[in-house]
């Protein structure tokens, strides 16, 4: 696995899960991440998203009165571009294809299965680096593209696929 | 590309920002996971706080079961155990947990009131006693686990 200095990486937790939080600090702490920030409602998200600028959002998928769909639109809809076309995983252990089908349509950069390991976010945070992904735009899409080919590709995408696809780079 | 789409010039930040270094990246990893594994204590605080919410409304289900948001709250509960407990390596909890929300989401159909109520009741006593455990792993002689495991199992089958 590439080995990078991430030290300058500012992340962003959202996540309604205060012990999920703690979990994600001691492991993006381990990876010498210094600056991290959380956000537990969509109101903190909206006033955090234009002050903090992260480099990086992680996102859990279902949370208590808001979900990371809204999450996605703050995101991929802002007129800051910087702010736009921020990195952001989704966190979620939906296995129903086609929850995993409207995760990718929301134009997040990647999706990593609860549960979570150090070394799975380690791996999807390495392999962002070395490809990051091309952005496409659409009449009902904005995005990387490789979750298009994906749904092309796949049609019905199950959990054992998003399982088998975790060490393998994207097209 | 697919049809219909255009690509969206844009140049990330990141690669200035995040260099790459020799090494490998395990020893970090490694810290993490270590890290992780102390917090057994403030692990088992939080699990028996949801579980306790989890208890409050399996009770109201059983009252009124007409009623579907206590049947929203343990299959929004269950989702969360899932992920969460996997995530500190309690993988018995979190299948345990996806059982409960696969129930939850299914719903009484098939099954009848009661039954379904005993089911998610079953579920619910398999978690407290996993929460009581130390480590990652049950026992196997934990016969009572291991037979709560069993009828889980065994529930829709019946």
């Amino acid at each position: 696995m590439q080995n990078y200095n991430l030290s300058a990486l500012k992340v962003l937790i959202v996540e309604d899960s205060s012990f999920m939080v703690q979990l994600y600090r001691i492991m993006l702490s381990a990876f010498q991440i210094k600056t991290i920030e959380h956000v537990g409602t969509l109101s903190e998200f909206t006033q955090k998203i234009e002050k903090f600028q992260p480099d990086l959002i992680l996102t859990d998928w279902e949370m208590e009165g808001f979900d990371g769909e809204e999450i996605m639109r703050l995101v991929r809809h802002n007129p800051n571009p910087r702010i736009t076309f921020t990195p952001t995983f989704a966190i979620s252990s939906f296995t129903e294809a086609k929850k995993i089908e409207s995760i990718l349509k929301s134009g997040v950069d990647d999706l990593i299965a609860k549960p979570v390991s150090a070394a799975d976010l380690y791996n999807r945070i390495a392999r962002f680096l070395l490809s990051p992904p091309k952005y496409v735009r659409g009449p009902d899409y904005f995005g990387p593209e490789r979750n298009l080919k994906r749904l092309e590709r796949e049609k019905v995408i199950d959990a054992a696929t998003m399982e088998e696809e975790n060490d393998v780079v994207w097209l | 590309m697919s049809s219909g789409y255009e690509t969206v010039e844009y140049r990330g930040w990141l690669s200035a920002k995040i260099p790459k270094i020799p090494g490998s990246p395990e020893a970090a990893i490694a810290i993490a996971e270590a890290s992780i594994r102390t917090m057994n204590k403030q692990y088992k605080e939080w699990i028996h706080g949801v579980l306790k919410i989890l208890s409050g409304h399996i009770q109201q289900y059983a009252k009124a079961p007409s009623d579907g948001t206590n049947l929203d709250s343990i299959r929004r509960i269950a989702h969360e155990l899932r992920g969460t407990t996997g995530s500190f390596g309690r993988m018995r909890t979190s299948d345990v947990s996806q059982s409960l929300y696969d129930q939850a989401v299914r719903g009484p159909s098939g099954l009848g009131a009661a039954k379904f109520s005993a089911a998610i009741k079953l579920h619910h006593h398999t978690l407290v006693k996993l929460a009581d455990l130390d480590g990652p792993d049950p026992d196997p002689k934990l016969d009572e686990i291991v037979k709560g495991l069993d009828a889980i199992k065994n529930i829709r089958k019946s």
